[in-house]
């Protein structure tokens, strides 16, 4: 599965062709990758609520490439395509339009998500007019914009009520989710989670695949998996999981999540695999508080000893004595301060949990720590 | 004057050269459209200054009503820029679009014709193929 926390890449590498064609990619900054698509998708013309609503869903769909390795989990050296067919239209060399420029440097860090989903929106299009479907109407988002509608109630309008807006969005270089070598037996930590539930998921479609317990460690038993996996797939079967297994899991676990589509069942946050990042202690506050209580409230609810927390962002005297109790139960250092082992052993612990007791359904707490902005009526974006 | 219910849009062109965006003076911009009749017209003929930029420019467009609504003639102009420099490869864009009231930006990456000695005189060519509205 995904396990890289949606981001914006710095930069974004573009096929200029089909997919298969023999066509050349360009790499560009992910600024003026918008810049283009929207140049060449929509008239400037348009009302601003048009044009924003517009913008947001280029955005959010190049981004959910991007997040669920799409491409390169089909072993392509490009993020995207410049193919309407596939993706969205991209001219290589083209104008831009200076008020289009002007709204991407303002909202290029936004996109829209399904509320409760990690994943960029698969934001499809279409003109409405010669090619109809589910998603957006290009034309339709113009006279909806000539009718008042601002450009939230435009996509709430083809995408639904339950979407929100994730705003700053963080900006970094490309990442792949594998993890760079090799995992087998003896392995363990979190990337053999990943696998772990990913091989669960996909087995529930390819029911050869034996599902097996997300513990994080690569036993026999997640190897016999993997190797019927790499059977079922092809793959050379060695019950090693290098790069080429890796992207398989993925590609197979997006395609059946079906997280690049609009009918996505959705990455939750509790399937996110956070990284460990860095020492958490009271008084901290952040983000990251807000997981490692989240992972701690879900972990509570399980095992007795440990407390309950609430989301708050905060990390307080209570977080601490959970902490302090997690660490007593998982046999660490009591300190109540959050190293890597704390934290690594807190996640296995949680997606062990999650993946194999929850329905997906079931997830708890609500979690809206990440930061995201409920789609209001009457914002601009 | 017979078109005083035309409308106009502007259009400016930076060049520069490397992925750094080092800006290019003293380079030649021309801007053609090209006839019905199927010969082609010199719109403005510029050279940038030290940024690399030309002055906007105006060209006449059709109006904004062809663009705000599926099934009008056509909403935009479309002119083709040529950016000539003695130590730089050429570059063509053609069919640049102009709508009313929008200012397009060009930006022209050039070349410099040392990178690539055995292909003297080639032209660098892109075309702007229209919306799929």
């Amino acid at each position: 599965m995904p396990t890289v926390t949606p981001y914006i890449p710095t930069n974004i590498t573009v096929h200029l062709g089909l997919p298969d064609s023999d066509a050349p990619n360009v790499t560009v900054p992910f600024k003026e990758y918008i810049y283009n698509v929207a140049s060449s998708e929509i008239y400037p013309t348009w009302d601003e609520s048009a044009l924003r609503a517009n913008i947001l869903a280029i955005i959010s769909y190049a981004l959910n490439r991007v997040y669920t390795e799409y491409y390169p989990s089909r072993g392509y050296n490009f993020n995207i395509t410049s193919s309407t067919a596939y993706d969205q239209k991209f001219i290589n060399g083209r104008n831009y339009f200076e008020n289009i420029v002007q709204i991407v440097d303002e909202i290029f860090n936004n996109y829209i998500r399904r509320v409760g989903n990690i994943e960029p929106l698969s934001a499809s299009f279409c003109n409405g007019t010669t090619v109809t479907c589910p998603g957006m109407s290009q034309w339709g988002s113009q006279a909806l914009a000539e009718q008042g509608y601002n450009s939230v109630e435009i996509l709430k309008h083809y995408y639904g009520d339950d979407i929100e807006l994730v705003v700053n969005a963080p900006i970094q270089d490309f990442q792949y989710s594998y993890p760079g070598t090799a995992l087998r037996v003896g392995s363990s930590g979190p990337a053999v989670v990943v696998i772990q539930a990913s091989l669960n998921q996909i087995a529930q479609h390819y029911p050869a695949i034996p599902t097996v317990v997300a513990d994080g460690i690569f036993g026999p038993a997640t190897e016999n998996s993997v190797r019927v996996f790499q059977r079922v797939f092809n793959l050379a079967v060695d019950g090693i999981v290098g790069k080429a297994t890796w992207y398989k899991l993925v590609q197979l676990y997006v395609a059946i999540r079906q997280l690049n589509e609009l009918t996505s069942q959705g990455q939750k946050f509790s399937q996110i695999s956070w990284a460990y990042p860095d020492a958490l202690t009271q008084g901290n506050s952040g983000v990251n508080i807000s997981h490692l209580q989240y992972m701690l409230s879900v972990i509570a609810e399980f095992e007795p000893e440990i407390p309950g927390v609430e989301v708050s962002g905060y990390f307080n005297e209570a977080t601490t004595n959970a902490v302090r109790a997690f660490q007593q139960f998982a046999g660490l250092p009591v300190t109540g301060t959050v190293d890597k082992a704390t934290w690594d052993a807190l996640y296995e612990r949680f997606a062990g949990i999650e993946n194999t007791v929850l329905d997906p359904s079931e997830y708890l707490p609500p979690l809206t720590s990440f930061p995201g902005t409920t789609l209001q009526s009457g914002m601009r974006d | 004057m017979g078109c005083s219910l035309a409308a106009q849009g502007f259009i400016q062109v930076h060049v520069y050269t490397s992925n750094a965006n080092f800006p290019l003076a003293d380079a030649s911009v021309s801007l053609t459209q090209r006839l019905p009749s199927g010969g082609s017209e010199l719109l403005a003929f510029q050279t940038t200054d030290s940024s690399g930029n030309t002055k906007p420019f105006a060209v006449v467009t059709p109006i904004l009503a062809n663009s705000q609504s599926p099934n009008q003639p056509l909403g935009f102009a479309s002119i083709d820029i040529a950016v000539d420099h003695p130590l730089y490869e050429r570059v063509l864009v053609e069919n640049v679009q102009i709508f009313p009231g929008v200012t397009t930006l060009q930006d022209i990456q050039l070349l410099p014709m040392d990178v690539l000695p055995s292909q003297w005189g080639q032209n660098q060519e892109f075309d702007v193929t229209p919306q799929n509205l």
